[in-house]
């Protein structure tokens, strides 16, 4: 009798002691294995009443549960912002122009083409360093559900500089941080802002044929407009290891057709809007929105509006799906003047 | 014998279908065409946690079906891909449309619309801050709680998922000392959330216009009026039309337009909607405007009107900056010059004709 009593105290307390473990589980299986996983990472957890953990070694969870992956198996990926671009429309003399194209790319970071002789499993061509890229591997290719990115273009401020052009912190010190800007401001105690800017993005050229390394090779700056193509691909035909975290690829199965798609459009500063969308069945894999042409976007500013001083802006970058869109639905409206 | 040739047939036809299909399967993966970057990204990844509740599983977005007192837990996971420990933050929003008619979920605003019966930030989802360290997951867990209401419609809104930490990294390497205009990315990551509470399919959308303003739009003159969906009930599909035209107040000429497709309208929310005079000179007076808005289909439409004034001052501020001159003075001029040469021609024609008729006498 002694015994099983001794027994049942044992379960209870063993019971007591995993619970915790296995209240953990539950997250863990919630975020599921990766691709690229040795096994499962571990999974911490954080509530909006301010709690927050983490597995403590030797108890983390995927040495207490998770799923492994026998074989060979294919595991939903992520939706990825990989990359935003730097939009630079440079210094200009004041009433010189009402529209102001972007800085010339240096060649080092234009969209690269595949080169090299052979070309190896290693060789990939990439996007271009003035590109939004944005990975789609949640579901298999045909199968997506698409996606968007809305562009907010804040108001242009006045920010207050010391004689050599460097932004200022509250201390008045030289910062290059800016979070820590300070702003002029008007009578109004406001932020002094430049109103009238607009953002004009150009339409988007997207290869028609499959050719992708012909359509970076030859269509330099892409016509003076923005351009659409996968951000990496590798040489058609070839076989080879797959790269960590990658799959192999051939240039000639991601056809434009299964392209996000982009069309001219303009933002007036303070505002926001969807500027790249993947449809439904669209925008597998990564692909490049590339604004190496520096008519790819220009902002547009009224010459009576125009002042001179240190202007700043900020670009947010939001990744996001919306359900109230039809995203059998390829084109994007546009304000009309 | 027959019979054993049969089943040799059938075998081997069914080896041959296995055999090729085998060598499509092989070609497929041998082949994969799939372009998926390995670089790293901006810093951080969310991705939902479908609910079992939720009809769409595969979709990136929260759509739920609940009732009066209902509590639904909301779990999103977010991954840290930098090398370092960051800080994250996930704001809960209340859904806006922009005016091109697409719907935001990231404005971080505390304003709220006048109609608004259940704000999806007061139900619940609460902002807050946590840390992930280096190449981590953490599962983020949001509770909605529908209060004990008779409420019937659509609650729309999102978490907003952002980190100063990777917002600073980038604009400290993008960040350069100079002067003219300089812009700075930040970043966000959004999970779009859907609400139908109790019997939210009853509800539809309602439209008015509030205001029609006078503004300035990229240094010309124009109006912005404000298009209003009052209910709790949302139009999506791409499906909205608005036509808008500006009469003088009575007239029947179109005086300007804009005209915009394949939009969207969040419920209880508002569509600041552009009619610029483009380089015409604004001139002070009552006008009309008249919308025609359309959802597609046998959707509900609308055909809305408003009065509005622009005064003298309103006009003499926009118009500073149009670029079309003002010519009125010189029409004015032009017009004062050519009836005094035509009364000037109407004497001379005269006192010659009486000159003529006098002499005409004399003789």
């Amino acid at each position: 009798m002694k015994k099983s009593w001794s027994t049942a105290l044992s379960v209870a307390a063993l019971a007591l002691v995993a619970a915790p473990v296995f209240g953990n589980v539950a997250s863990v299986q919630a975020a599921g294995p990766k691709s690229g996983d040795a096994a499962l990472s571990g999974v911490g957890y954080a509530n909006t009443n301010g709690a927050s953990g983490w597995p403590a070694a030797g108890v983390e969870p995927q040495t207490a549960s998770g799923t492994s992956v026998a074989g060979i198996g294919f595991v939903a990926g992520d939706l990825t912002l990989n990359q935003v671009p730097v939009f630079d429309f440079g210094v200009h003399n004041i009433g010189s122009s009402e529209t102001f194209s972007m800085q010339p790319v240096d060649s080092a970071f234009r969209p690269q083409k595949l080169s090299g002789n052979p070309i190896t499993a290693d060789t990939k061509a990439n996007a271009g360093v003035r590109a939004l890229v944005v990975t789609d591997s949640r579901a298999q290719m045909t199968q997506t559900a698409g996606y968007q990115v809305i562009l907010q273009f804040s108001p242009l401020q006045s920010a207050k500089v010391n004689d050599s052009g460097q932004f200022l912190d509250a201390k008045g010190s030289a910062t290059t941080d800016p979070t820590k800007f300070t702003y002029n401001t008007g009578t109004d105690n406001k932020p002094v802002t430049m109103s009238g800017a607009s953002l004009q993005f150009s339409s988007a050229s997207v290869n028609p044929s499959t050719d992708w390394n012909a359509f970076i090779g030859d269509s330099l700056d892409f016509g003076d407009k923005a351009a659409i193509y996968p951000a990496i691909y590798t040489n058609s035909g070839k076989s080879g290891p797959v790269p960590a975290g990658s799959m192999y690829t051939t240039q000639t199965r991601l056809a434009a057709k299964d392209a996000p798609a982009a069309v001219g459009t303009s933002i007036d500063e303070g505002k926001a809007q969807v500027i790249y969308r993947a449809n439904m069945k669209t925008g597998f894999g990564t692909w490049a929105y590339d604004f190496t042409a520096p008519s790819s976007v220009t902002m547009k500013i009224p010459s009576a509006n125009q002042q001179t001083g240190t202007w700043v802006s900020q670009l947010t970058w939001v990744l996001v799906d919306d359900p109230t869109q039809d995203h059998a639905n390829p084109i994007i409206s546009q304000l009309e003047q | 014998m027959t019979s054993a040739r049969s089943n040799n047939t059938r075998l081997l036809t069914v080896f041959t279908i296995l055999s090729v299909l085998f060598m499509i399967g092989w070609w497929q993966e041998t082949d994969v065409s799939i372009v998926r970057a390995d670089e790293s990204d901006i810093g951080f990844r969310v991705n939902p946690v479908i609910p079992t509740n939720q009809e769409e599983k595969n979709a990136s977005w929260f759509r739920l079906n609940l009732k009066s007192g209902d509590t639904q837990p909301l779990q999103m996971n977010v991954t840290n891909t930098l090398k370092k420990d960051i800080t994250m933050k996930c704001v809960p929003t209340v859904a806006v449309t922009n005016p091109i008619g697409q719907v935001l979920y990231n404005q971080m605003t505390p304003k709220r619309d006048d109609t608004l019966q259940m704000d999806f930030t007061k139900i619940g989802p609460r902002p807050f801050t946590f840390k992930i360290p280096a190449g981590k997951t953490m599962v983020v867990t949001q509770v909605i709680k529908v209060p004990k209401t008779n409420f019937n419609g659509a609650v729309f809104g999102g978490f907003v998922f952002y980190s100063n930490d990777v917002n600073a990294a980038h604009q400290q390497s993008a960040s350069s000392s100079k002067r003219g205009v300089s812009m700075f990315n930040q970043y966000q990551i959004v999970v779009a959330t859907v609400l139908n509470i109790n019997k939210a399919a009853e509800v539809t959308p309602d439209l008015r216009i509030d205001r029609v303003t006078p503004m300035a739009y990229r240094g010309n003159p124009a109006v912005t009026a404000q298009f209003h969906n009052t209910k709790p009930a949302v139009i999506e599909g791409q499906q909205m039309s608005f036509n808008a035209r500006v009469y003088y107040r009575g007239g029947k000429k179109v005086l300007f337009r804009n005209v915009t497709n394949q939009m969207n309208f969040a419920p209880n929310s508002t569509i600041d909607y552009v009619i610029s005079w483009g380089n015409t000179r604004m001139q002070p007076g009552n006008y009309t405007l008249r919308t025609k808005v359309t959802t597609g289909g046998a959707g509900p439409s609308w055909n809305l009107v408003k009065n509005f004034t622009i005064t003298g001052n309103q006009a003499d501020k926009l118009n500073k900056g149009t670029k079309r001159a003002d010519y009125s003075w010189l029409i004015i001029f032009l017009i004062i010059a050519g009836l005094m040469l035509v009364a000037i021609l109407i004497a001379w024609v005269y006192r010659a004709g009486k000159r003529s008729s006098v002499k005409n006498a004399g003789h």
